[in-house]
């Protein structure tokens, strides 16, 4: 038991000082905070002529010190959530609060 | 003693998983074609959206397309799945790899799967304990 512990302590140390809960990758990726971190930025990059629904819906999954992530970061759950049938465009918001959690964001606009 | 004794497997193994994650996809120039999907084994590393990562435990859903304009969700749903058992220490490379391993002929398994004839999304679900076992399941929806 103490033997898992230690285990599980180091990689927690590995994790945090590596900040594996704040690695992440999208198509733009803003300067991120070592320490804290809350932004949005786009997911699709082809905004062109997009003219934004008047429904918005989320779906995120979260990460505990890089060691455990779950969630639904999907498009089609997001637009569930928000009643979308029509998707018009789609952001991300990503939040890390000292690597330890952090928060990723599907964000659908659409009608 | 014991503590001794556990104190370098231990830091060993933290290590080797941080280093998993580390690992940089072995594609482009290097290996082409389904060789890349191969090495690079779990193909987190290819996938536009990456959420967050779990070293010990990961099961999340993510967008494999990012152009979605104007995309009206179908009402079916196909999955394809593909198994790895990868070696995250040494090579971080997957000893077994089971599925279709092309994503572009796993998208088209998967449509087949749920019997659609027009893809309007395409979706990821990752799956993996200890970056070990990992299943990647490709779902589509369409009409």
């Amino acid at each position: 038991m103490r033997a898992i512990t230690r285990y599980l302590a180091i990689l927690a140390c590995c994790s945090v000082t590596t900040a594996c809960a704040g690695i992440y990758g999208a198509p733009v990726v803003p300067p991120p905070g070592f320490l804290f971190s809350r932004f949005a930025a786009p997911l699709d990059i082809d905004a062109q002529d997009t003219k934004p629904g008047s429904k918005v819906g989320r779906s995120s999954s979260q990460s505990i010190l890089g060691l455990v992530a779950e969630g639904d970061a999907s498009i089609s759950a997001a637009a569930k959530q928000g009643g979308i049938s029509t998707i018009r465009h789609v952001d991300y918001e990503f939040e890390n609060y000292l690597g330890v959690f952090s928060r990723f964001t599907i964000v659908v606009y659409g009608d | 003693m014991n503590r001794k004794r556990w104190a370098l497997p231990s830091l060993l193994v933290g290590l080797g998983l941080c280093a998993g994650c580390f690992t940089p996809p072995l594609s482009g120039p290097l290996l082409a074609g389904p060789a890349a999907s191969t090495a690079t084994g779990p193909t987190r590393d290819q996938l536009p959206v990456r959420p967050s990562i779990g070293l010990l435990f990961e099961r999340y859903r993510a967008p494999v397309q990012t152009n979605v304009k104007d995309v009206t969700l179908g009402s079916k749903t196909g999955t394809a799945a593909v198994f790895h058992i990868r070696d995250p220490f040494l090579t971080g490379l997957p000893l077994v790899t089971l599925g279709n391993q092309d994503r572009d002929m796993a998208t088209v398994a998967a449509a087949r799967q749920g019997n659609i004839s027009q893809i309007d999304l395409v979706e990821v679900e990752r799956f993996s304990v200890l970056g070990v076992y990992i299943r990647e399941t490709i779902i589509v929806h369409g009409e």
